[in-house]
C-alpha cells in the first residue's frame, strides 16, 4: 500500500516539477502554510489494517553520531543487521541538527501530503508537535512484540507507544574542561562567576537550558509556572547582558570545549562521553540542583511505510541489539534488560552512570514540560534572550 | 521558421521567454507568497490566514531595529574592507600578473571551492582563544591578556569579509583587466603622475567593477546569518538570525516573511540611492 502511495506521490512530484501545465499545482504547493483540515481526527483513529509487506527501501533521518559504527568497516552493525534480516536496504540520513530546523524542513512537504522519510527520530516534544499537526502515522504495535522490553513509562501523549517508540534518552548537565577549572561549577556559578565570564555557553534549545535553569532557581521544569519561567528568563537575561554567556549552541560546543575556549557549558551526556575518548580531561556533571532528561523517539512520518518502520522498531528493541546500539553511541537505552547484555561486552560502560543510570541518578533529572516547548509565547521569550 | 519570418518582431520576445518564465516561477510567484504570508496571522496549529495584518511590519521594525541596523553596519564595513583588500590585489593580478595571471586567479578563487560552512568553522579555529593568532596578539599587547577575537563583532565582520571576498574580487578583475594600457601611457605622456593617473583614468574606468563588486558583496552580506551564529554571540546577531529563528524555531511564518520583505526593501532602496550617487550612466556605459 505504502509503496504504491509513494510512487504516486513521486509521479505527482515529477509532473509538478515538469512543466508549466501544472503551474496551478505548484502555486497550491507554495501556498501551504500550516493548518491541516481534519487530519488529526483521521490519524487519531487506530489504523484499520496494516499492510504487512516490507517497503523496497527504508528511509531514516537521524541526528549525527547517533548510530553505532564499526571502526573497521565504517558501517553500522544495527543498520546492516536490519538489512540482512529483512532484505530492506536503509537509506540513512544524518540531517537532524536540531528539532526546530528539522521541523522547518519537513513541515512544508508534510503539509502537502508529500512523502519525506519513512522514519525520523526527533525529541519527545517535537514528536508531540508532529502528532498534533497530523503528520505522523501510528505504529503497527502488533508487529512490535519487543515493546514489552521498554523500561520507561509511555508519556500521556503516547499511549502504548503508538506514535513514538523510544530510541535513546539523554541527560542535560554541565560539561567542563578539568584542565581549566578544578571542579564542576554549579548552575549559579555558570551564570555569575567572574572567573567563567565569556567562557560559558548554554544550549540554544529552550527545554535544555531553561530546564536546568528553572531547577537551579528551585522551580519545577516538569510542570512550568509562567511567573517562575519569567523570573528565570530575567536571570538568564542578566547573564547574557553581563557578557557571561559566550554563545548559545547546538552540538557545536564540542570543539571549543576541547580546545579550551570554553571552560564549562551546558551539554548532552552522550556527546561528552564520546569526547572523553580523545580528551579524558573533559567531565560531565549533573548539577546538584537538577539536570534534564529527554527521550528521542522513532516516529513514522505521514506517507512512510508503517510496517517496515514497525519491524525496524522491533529490531532495535531486542535487548542484545539495544546494548549494541547504546555501547556504540553512549546514550541511555530505553531497554533496561540491555544492561546485562552490555556487561558481557564492556563492563565499564555498563557501570557508567551516564549510560546506565541508577535510580538515584534518575531522581536528579526532570523531563521538561512538553506543552511549554511547543508554546510560541514561551519560545519568543527565550528566543528574545538568546538574541534572535 | 515561417512564423518567425512573417513576424520578425516576435523574435526578441521569444528569446527572452525562457528567462521571463524562469523569473515568473522562481521569483515573482515566491515573492507574491512571501508578501501575502507577511500579512497573515494565526499559528501553525490553527493555520495562517490572510488578514492584512500590517502590524507584522511594525512589530518587526520596532522589536528588531538593533539587528537591522547591525546588519547594515556589518555588511557595509565588510564590503569596504573587501574592496580595500581586493582592489590592490586584483590590480596586481590583472596588470602585472603576466603569464601567471590565470594561476593567480585560480589561487584567489581556490579556497572557495571548500563549502561555506567549513570555511566559517575554520575561522573558529583560526581565531580561537587558545590559538596562535590570539596568542601573538596578546604577546605584542594588541589584545589584553584575557582578550579574545572569537565571539566578537570583529570575528563576525572578518568572517563576512572573507566569505564574500570573491564576489568583490571577480567583478573588479574583469573591470581592471579590460583597462587599455595605452590610456595610462597617454596619461603619463600628458604629465600626470601615477597618483593622478590612477584617480583620473584607472579608478573611473574600474568604477563599474567597483559598483558590481560592492553590490554582489553587500546584498548577500546584509542577509547573512551564518557568520554571526558561528563567530559571534547573541549580541552580534543580524536580521538574518532573527528571520531564521522566526521561521524555523518559533514557526511564525508571517513575522519571518515580514522580516524578509523589510530586508529586501531596505536593500533595494539602499542600492537605488547608491546607484544614483555614483551615476548610472557612468556605470553602464
Amino acid at each position: 500500500m505504502t509503496e504504491i502511495n509513494r510512487r504516486q506521490l513521486l509521479l505527482r512530484g515529477a509532473f509538478g516539477a515538469g512543466g508549466l501545465a501544472s503551474l496551478p499545482a505548484i502555486l497550491a504547493a507554495c501556498g501551504g502554510s500550516g493548518g491541516i483540515e481534519g487530519q488529526s481526527a483521521e490519524s487519531d483513529a487506530a489504523p484499520a489494517s496494516v499492510d504487512q509487506t516490507l517497503a523496497e527501501k527504508f528511509v531514516l533521518s537521524n541526528w549525527p553520531l547517533y548510530i553505532d559504527i564499526d571502526e573497521e568497516t565504517k558501517k553500522s552493525p544495527t543498520l546492516e543487521g536490519f538489512t540482512a534480516e529483512t532484505g530492506v536496504p536503509v537509506e540513512y540520513i544524518e540531517d537532524i541538527n536540531s528539532n526546530e530546523e528539522f521541523f522547518g524542513i519537513v513541515q512544508g512537504p508534510l503539509s502537502q501530503g508529500q512523502f519525506v522519510r519513512d522514519m525520523a527520530i526527533p525529541t519527545g516534544y517535537a514528536v508531540v508537535k508532529l502528532k498534533d499537526l497530523g503528520y505522523l502515522e501510528q505504529f503497527d504495535t502488533a508487529s512490535i512484540p519487543n515493546l514489552a522490553n521498554i523500561s520507561i513509562p509511555a508519556p500521556p501523549w503516547n499511549e502504548g507507544f503508538a506514535y513514538g517508540v523510544p530510541w535513546q534518552s539523554y541527560m542535560t548537565g554541565i560539561a567542563y574542561n578539568s584542565s581549566k577549572i578544578a571542579e564542576a561549577p554549579t548552575v549559579e556559578e555558570l551564570l555569575t562567576d567572574p572567573a567563567l565570564k565569556g567562557k560559558v555557553t548554554l544550549l540554544n534549545s529552550m527545554n535544555d537550558t531553561m530546564g536546568v535553569l528553572l531547577q537551579a532557581q528551585g522551580y519545577s521544569s516538569e510542570t512550568i509556572n509562567p511567573d517562575e519561567f519569567d523570573a528565570t528568563i530575567e536571570v538568564l537575561q542578566k547573564a547574557v547582558d553581563d557578557g557571561q554567556i559566550r554563545q548559545f549552541t547546538g552540538n557545536d560546543y564540542t570543539g571549543p570545549l576541547s580546545k579550551g575556549d570554553l571552560f564549562a557549558c551546558l551539554a548532552w551526556s552522550g556527546d561528552v562521553i564520546q569526547l572523553q575518548a580523545d580528551d579524558p580531561g573533559l567531565m560531565f556533571s549533573i548539577p546538584e540542583t537538577g539536570g534534564g532528561i529527554a527521550t528521542d523517539y522513532m516516529c513514522i512520518l505521514k506517507g512512510g511505510s508503517v510496517y517496515t518502520s514497525s519491524v525496524f522498531a522491533n529490531y532495535v528493541l531486542d535487548p542484545a541489539r539495544a546494548a549494541q546500539l547504546s555501547l556504540g553511541i553512549n546514550y541511555i537505552s530505553p531497554v533496561a534488560a540491555s544492561k546485562a547484555e552490555a556487561e558481557k561486552v564492556d563492563p565499564d560502560v555498563a557501570s557508567n552512570q551516564l549510560i546506565y543510570p541508577d535510580q538515584a541518578t534518575l531522581d536528579k533529572l526532570q523531563e521538561f514540560d512538553p506543552a511549554v516547548v511547543n508554546d510560541p509565547a514561551y519560545n519568543e521569550k527565550f528566543q528574545a534572550v538568546i538574541g534572535a | 521558421m515561417g512564423y518567425l519570418r512573417r513576424h520578425p518582431r516576435a523574435v526578441p520576445y521569444l528569446l527572452i521567454a525562457p528567462g521571463l518564465a524562469w523569473l515568473a516561477v522562481l521569483f515573482v510567484v515566491p515573492l507574491y507568497y512571501l508578501v501575502t504570508t507577511s500579512l497573515q496571522s494565526g499559528d501553525i496549529y490553527e493555520g495562517f490566514s490572510l488578514t492584512w495584518r500590517w502590524s507584522n511590519y511594525g512589530d518587526m521594525l520596532s522589536q528588531y531595529r538593533p539587528q537591522l541596523v547591525r546588519s547594515a553596519q556589518y555588511a557595509a564595513i565588510a564590503t569596504i574592507a573587501a574592496l580595500l583588500i581586493a582592489y590592490p590585489l586584483v590590480y596586481f593580478i590583472a596588470r602585472r600578473g603576466g603569464q601567471w595571471k590565470s594561476l593567480l586567479l585560480v589561487l584567489l578563487v581556490a579556497p572557495f571551492f571548500v563549502t561555506y560552512l567549513i570555511r566559517t568553522l575554520a575561522w573558529q579555529t583560526i581565531l580561537a582563544d587558545e590559538g596562535d593568532v590570539v596568542g601573538v596578539l596578546r604577546d605584542v599587547g594588541i589584545l589584553a591578556d584575557d582578550g579574545r577575537l572569537l565571539a566578537t563583532s570583529f570575528a563576525v565582520v572578518a568572517g563576512i569579509t572573507y566569505n564574500y571576498f570573491p564576489f568583490m574580487a571577480l567583478p573588479l578583475y574583469v573591470a581592471l583587466e579590460q583597462l587599455d594600457g595605452r590610456l595610462l601611457e597617454a596619461s603619463s605622456d600628458l604629465y600626470a603622475n601615477p597618483v593622478k593617473s590612477f584617480l583620473r583614468v584607472t579608478l573611473p574606468i574600474s568604477l563599474p567593477g567597483v559598483f558590481a563588486g560592492t553590490l554582489t558583496t553587500f546584498i548577500p552580506a546584509m542577509g547573512d546569518f551564518v557568520n554571526a551564529q558561528l563567530l559571534g554571540t547573541p549580541k552580534q546577531y543580524m536580521i538574518g538570525n532573527v528571520i531564521q529563528s522566526k521561521f524555523l524555531v518559533i514557526v511564525d511564518y508571517p513575522l519571518a516573511s515580514a522580516g524578509a520583505v523589510i530586508l529586501m526593501v531596505l536593500i533595494l532602496v539602499g542600492v537605488a540611492l547608491y546607484a544614483r550617487a555614483l551615476g548610472t550612466e557612468r556605470l553602464t556605459g
